[in-house]
């Protein structure tokens, strides 16, 4: 049976707000203006958002995750669990955090529809079906019902809301932002201990960073007493007169890695929404404090009970009184101390519960706010308010990441840090240890001074360690409530998994999620051990705890994408492209135009009369020295020793496996010069290549080479009337096919231009001259083809009119016809393979290759041309191939690579792989389309479908 | 601006006539900045129109030294920005990850600059005022240019031609 | 991230150079078998604990050099340059 929800009572008129405290950061004089629930409420500058609604009188600020009871303050700082909200467009802001700010927008998340009346909150009555690997048990089968439980699973997920803006993207998006940082000293938590080992390591000489979570400097002293708010004044103003401490406030050191490289989230930059910093130190000291544990009892939830930290928070940050009638249960002197803040502020403290003299709180009742406590000795206390100073977690996140792993002071009733950290990472103050103010500071300054020295490459000792004070163990009361708060995790759901059998405590963990919601088990994760240790009968100790994992502290998505790096290149015709109405191709970094308007058409403008495309991209590689043909040699699987001056060489280079790596055009220069080119992928492996053979393998041979790809603007002019437009414009040459012969390379002036290149080539199919001219004139040679050859039709054309001119010429291209399986064999290049050479990089895989052609294997692949039956049909690349067109026999022979529609011989072309007992002239094999129809396509004699002969581009 | 790339042995006569050690970087009285960004090359920076009298120049500098040196001009090759005022450190920071503090003024290094592999000279103003100098292939230096304009945003980086 | 030590250019992010992979020197390829062969592409020793392995400072000074790196705590003890004395 379900129960209807129960309305919970409107919030409090009223303002909760005290007389002036010392050492309260609101300014009484500055109101706020900001909604809740879209209802306007007022609070002061420097409160949080929480702290002005709770000065309000709200006391419920979310509801929980799996049954939507309410939530109010538990710790009032950021890691607070049932303070998460939707600030405008920003979901899951930490609203006990968050500094308010006029005409913020805030609402609750995961409540629906209202706070108040959340329908959701059945979930209660049905409690007991949502126990630990709930979700995982009841939504897994059958599989088939997954888009369901999906659907199911969304309505009742936690956090907020992106709006989605679908394509409209006019509005002001918000900046994240990056930056590197190196100091000599990080130091991380900018409490007492933080600030004195700060000033000690800058004292020192060292350039420091202090990094701290809260709005200011302080940590605890910030809601301490007048002593502690003094002391405190002391150490900002010594910090600030520090030029080389950096300190940032509202941020927090999120992840350590090797080498002490460290990212710290900014928060609240004055242009960014966040801002990440990517610091490497030399040394690291954290100094986070000490995190109050919650006590684990029936209702421990319900708002109105909050830790001790909070209370003092509340009443001497913000002024703000968190309850009328207060019951503190206490096991240390910071019980005391807020028992004595309430006091001071009004409230009425009724009872204080001592755990050291026997008092325990058994179970907290109420719904929507505390009603009453119901204590150890069986009596009931009427009360609005429990304050609970059971403990401490330490929290060793960030010398985990350094390799350390906590251990467990059952005198002292915490995990402390090990001994297992590099000596560039140190720990102060209380996750150091206990002891006076005085002596914590002392030891800090030591722990500054001591990373300062470090950091410039001595070895100082650091200090003698802390010791730790003695303090009672007290995790769980003798009812049963939450242990994570964010994940809705009980100490039953805990004994129910142990007794299931997860009695390893990351098993346990990933079970039931405890320690995996908001707060990450900075709040839970000592209890949840302690539960379990008590449920397996063994100590806490034995039972161990998680791994505490980067990142310390949520990062936004945006955060971590930060300003993209996404490097671009542009030939220096690209101006030219853009004004012509080209369309763009992303080529690797390169902008590249894929054409200008109708691919087609340029083709049959190349083939007819001349075109001209940039091919900037290309990479291109100035060899020089008496060693060069060795190079060539070992590189390429074809001969390179007679080359003459001025002629040029087609070559592929294989990797030791064999398979093809990159293929291009290499020109003899002149004495001892050489200029090669390599695919526009290629150029950066290739140069590395390169590099590493003459640093490595041969540092005997005389070769420089230099990257010459931006220095030279590339052209290729392409067509029956090339000679003609090069012709009027170059000097210092002689074009006539005598002088200057197909595979030839002549330096020339062009356009006026002096030392530019001239090479004839041929990947088109057409004549061609390949021309690489400075870089600073590319423009203005490009223009002059363009005006010079206007009577000729010159006209631009764009890599995709190249790419189906190159498939009628069936040139193929290495990664797009060949894959990282393809040996030069395949690819059809026994031709051009030298299997006599002496060496060269992949010989012996291509030698077993051809021996392996002798055997009975005729099921290995080779590229071929294809040619579909039905002529207008262009199969899409990568389609199958299988055997026998009239019947689906389901055996895959092979797979197209490449495929267009020829504007030349107006058909549909392809190059393809086919089984090598398939790969005859006239073969017939089927293309299995993507709606799985086969349909027919003839094996070709020629990879080429056009001029197969060559007789166009050797004109 | 003229750039030249000298390829010499890191130690011997040529090496110490171009007189930098890897690093750093040294300006002539003749304008001419050289730089030493690699062991074994060396980038000379001269006033436009300069590279062929400069590759003529250590041409015949090598002949006669039987050091193997080879000499080529970059001129058309290489982009290059001058980044000039206080915030320059600052603006750099966001692109790159060197310590720039630890670079005094004459360091010549390479490192990635937004992805970019590209050479950094401080070359400090004749006043003192902090100064690098940026090169890289010309190909990304749209891009470059964009990426400091954008990183340089909240430091009112003005440009000038 | 790690800092690796550059002969020439000292301690730069890691993200500045490239890995090449265990050092091995390349079999006589007029002599070799396909066992011996493959084995010096395809077979690493991949320790947990000290490798030797060739890197290049490609966003840099684009020096190659061999480094022993402990796999598992990242420590470098030592960087040589190719063709220097072991």
């Amino acid at each position: 049976m379900i129960n209807v929800p129960r309305r919970l009572r409107p919030p409090a008129p009223t303002s909760t707000r005290v007389a002036v405290r010392p050492g309260e950061v609101i300014d009484r004089a500055a109101p706020l203006a900001f909604r809740w629930e879209g209802r306007p409420y007022t609070g002061l500058a420097g409160d949080t958002i929480v702290s002005a609604l709770a000065a309000s009188g709200v006391d419920v600020f979310s509801r929980s995750l799996k049954y939507h009871r309410p939530r109010g303050v538990l710790t009032a700082s950021f890691h607070d669990p049932g303070c998460l909200v939707q600030v405008g467009d920003e979901p899951n802001v930490r609203g006990a955090h968050r500094s308010l700010a006029a005409g913020m927008d805030v609402r609750p998340q995961n409540a629906w529809p209202s706070l108040r009346f959340d329908v959701k909150a059945v979930n209660q009555t049905v409690g007991r079906f949502l126990g630990a690997g709930f979700y995982y048990k009841t939504f897994m089968k059958p599989e088939r019902l997954w888009p369901a439980y999906e659907a199911v699973l969304k309505r009742f997920a936690a956090g907020g809301v992106i709006p989605d803006r679908g394509p409209d993207e006019t509005y002001d998006k918000p900046i994240y932002d990056k930056r590197y940082v190196h100091v000599d000293v990080m130091v991380a938590g900018g409490g007492p201990a933080g600030m004195a080992a700060a000033i000690a390591a800058a004292d020192a000489g060292a350039r420091v960073m202090l990094v701290e979570e809260e709005p200011e400097l302080g940590g605890h002293l910030r809601y301490a007493g007048k002593a502690e708010l003094d002391l405190l004044g002391q150490l900002r103003r010594s910090v600030a007169g520090h030029a080389n401490i950096e300190v940032l406030v509202d941020s927090v050191v999120a992840a350590r890695y090797d080498d002490n490289w460290m990212a710290v989230l900014q928060r609240s930059h004055r242009l960014a929404r966040e801002r990440l910093i990517k610091a490497r130190a030399r040394t690291l000291v954290v100094t986070p404090g000490l995190i109050e544990r919650p006590y684990v009892f029936a209702g421990n939830d319900i708002p109105g009970v909050m830790l001790s930290t909070a209370a003092r928070r509340l009443v001497n940050l913000w002024a703000v009184a968190p309850g009328e009638r207060a019951v503190v249960f206490t096991a240390n002197a910071d019980g005391e101390e807020a028992a004595a803040v309430l006091d001071d502020a009004g409230v009425d403290v009724v009872r204080v519960v001592d755990a050291r003299r026997g008092g325990d709180v058994v179970r907290a009742k109420g719904g929507a706010r505390l009603e009453a406590v119901e204590l150890g000795d069986g009596s009931t206390v009427e009360c609005d308010l429990l304050v609970t100073a059971t403990g401490w977690t330490a929290p060793t996140s960030l010398l985990n990441m350094a390799g350390d792993r906590p251990v467990y002071d059952p005198r002292a009733a915490r995990f402390v840090p090990g001994d297992r950290r590099p000596a560039t990472v140190l720990a102060a103050g209380g996750l150091a240890g206990d002891g006076t103010i005085d002596e914590l500071i002392a030891h800090a300054e030591a722990v500054g001074t001591a990373a300062a020295g470090r950091a410039a490459g001595r070895t100082p000792t650091a200090p003698d360690p802390l010791p730790r004070a003695e303090h009672p163990a007290l995790f769980r009361s003798s009812t049963h409530g939450l242990v994570d708060f964010s994940e809705d995790v009980s100490s039953k759901d805990l004994l129910a998994a142990a007794k299931e059998g997860y009695e390893s405590v990351e098993l346990l963990k990933r079970f039931t999620t405890v320690t995996m919601g908001s707060a990450q088990g900075k709040l839970e994760t000592v209890n949840a051990v302690a539960i379990l240790a008590e449920a397996t009968g063994r100590t806490i100790d034995e039972t161990g705890t998680t791994i505490w994992r980067p990142p310390y502290a949520p990062l936004s998505l945006g955060a971590l994408a930060g300003r993209q790096f996404e490097p671009v290149r542009y030939s220096p015709m690209h101006p030219w492209h853009e004004a012509h109405g080209a369309v763009p191709l992303v080529a690797g970094q390169w902008i590249r135009p894929d054409n200008y308007g109708n691919p087609a058409e340029e083709v049959r403008n190349v083939r007819r009369a001349v075109g001209i495309i940039d091919v900037t991209p290309l990479g291109k590689i100035d060899l020089r020295g008496p060693d060069v043909p060795k190079l060539l040699n070992l590189l390429y699987v074809n001969k390179w020793s007679k080359l003459a001056e001025g002629a040029v060489r087609y070559g592929v280079m294989c990797a030791e496996d064999g398979v093809v790596f990159d293929d291009g055009v290499t020109g003899h220069l002149g004495p001892d010069h050489y200029l090669m080119s390599t695919t526009s992928s290629g150029a950066e492996s290739v140069l590395t290549l390169l590099e590493h053979i003459l640093a490595t393998d041969h540092p005997d041979w005389r070769i420089h080479l230099t990257p010459m790809t931006g220095e030279y603007a590339s052209i290729n002019i392409a067509g029956p009337h090339s000679r003609t437009l090069l012709g009027r414009l170059a000097e210092d040459v002689d074009l006539t096919p005598e002088a200057f012969p197909y595979m030839h390379v002549r330096t020339a002036t062009i356009a006026g231009v002096p030392n530019c290149l001239a090479w004839r080539l041929g990947f088109t199919g057409e004549l061609s001259f390949e021309i690489h001219v400075p870089a600073d004139r590319g423009l203005d040679v490009w223009q002059a083809l363009l005006d010079t050859g206007h009577d000729l039709g010159a006209a631009p054309f764009g890599v995709e009119a190249q790419r189906i001119m190159r498939l009628e010429k069936g040139h193929f291209i290495v990664g797009q016809d060949t894959d990282g399986l393809t040996q030069a064999n395949a690819a059809g290049l026994d031709w051009l393979v030298k299997l006599d050479k002496p060496d060269f990089i992949g010989l012996p895989e291509l030698v077993w290759a051809k021996e392996r052609e002798n055997d009975t294997n005729r099921d290995r692949q080779r590229l071929v041309g294809l040619q579909p039956v039905d002529p207008t049909l262009v199969p899409p690349e990568a389609c199958q191939l299988v055997e026998g067109h009239l019947v689906d026999s389901q055996r895959i022979v092979g797979r197209i690579t490449s495929s267009r529609f020829s504007p030349t011989l107006e058909r549909s072309i392809g190059l393809g792989f086919v089984a090598e007992r398939l790969s005859a002239a006239g073969t017939v094999v089927a293309v299995r389309l993507e709606d799985g129809t086969l349909t027919p396509v003839t094996v070709m004699a020629h990879h080429a479908h056009f001029d197969p002969e060559g007789t166009r581009l050797r004109g | 601006m003229a750039k030249v790339l000298v390829h010499a042995p890191p130690t011997g006569r040529l090496a110490e006539q171009l007189g930098v050690p890897f690093g750093q970087s040294r300006l002539d009285d003749d304008g001419t900045l050289v730089l030493r960004v690699r062991p074994a090359q060396w980038l000379l920076f001269a006033a436009a129109g300069r590279g062929p009298e400069l590759v003529q120049h250590w041409r015949h500098a090598a002949e006669g030294t039987g050091e193997f040196v080879s000499v080529v001009d970059v001129t058309a090759g290489r982009s290059l920005l001058r980044l000039s005022g206080d915030t320059g450190p600052a603006l750099l920071a966001k692109i790159c990850a060197l310590d720039l503090d630890a670079a005094p003024d004459g360091s010549a290094l390479r490192s990635s600059v937004a992805k970019v592999n590209a050479e950094i000279v401080r070359s400090d103003e004749t006043d003192g005022r902090r100064s690098y100098l940026l090169a890289c292939d010309r190909s990304y230096g749209q891009y470059l240019v964009g990426v400091l304009a954008g990183a340089g945003a909240e430091f009112s980086l003005a440009t000038t031609a | 991230m790690m800092l690796l030590p550059c002969p020439h250019c000292g301690p730069r992010n890691a993200s500045e150079f490239r890995y090449l992979g265990e050092e091995r020197s390349r079999p006589d390829p007029s002599a070799t078998t396909p066992a011996e062969w493959r084995s010096y592409l395809y077979d690493k020793r991949n320790p947990a604990g000290w490798s030797t392995e060739t890197w290049l400072h490609a966003l840099g000074c684009r020096t190659f050099f061999t480094a022993e790196r402990h796999t598992v705590t990242n420590e470098v003890r030592s960087v040589t340059l190719p063709g220097a004395q072991e």
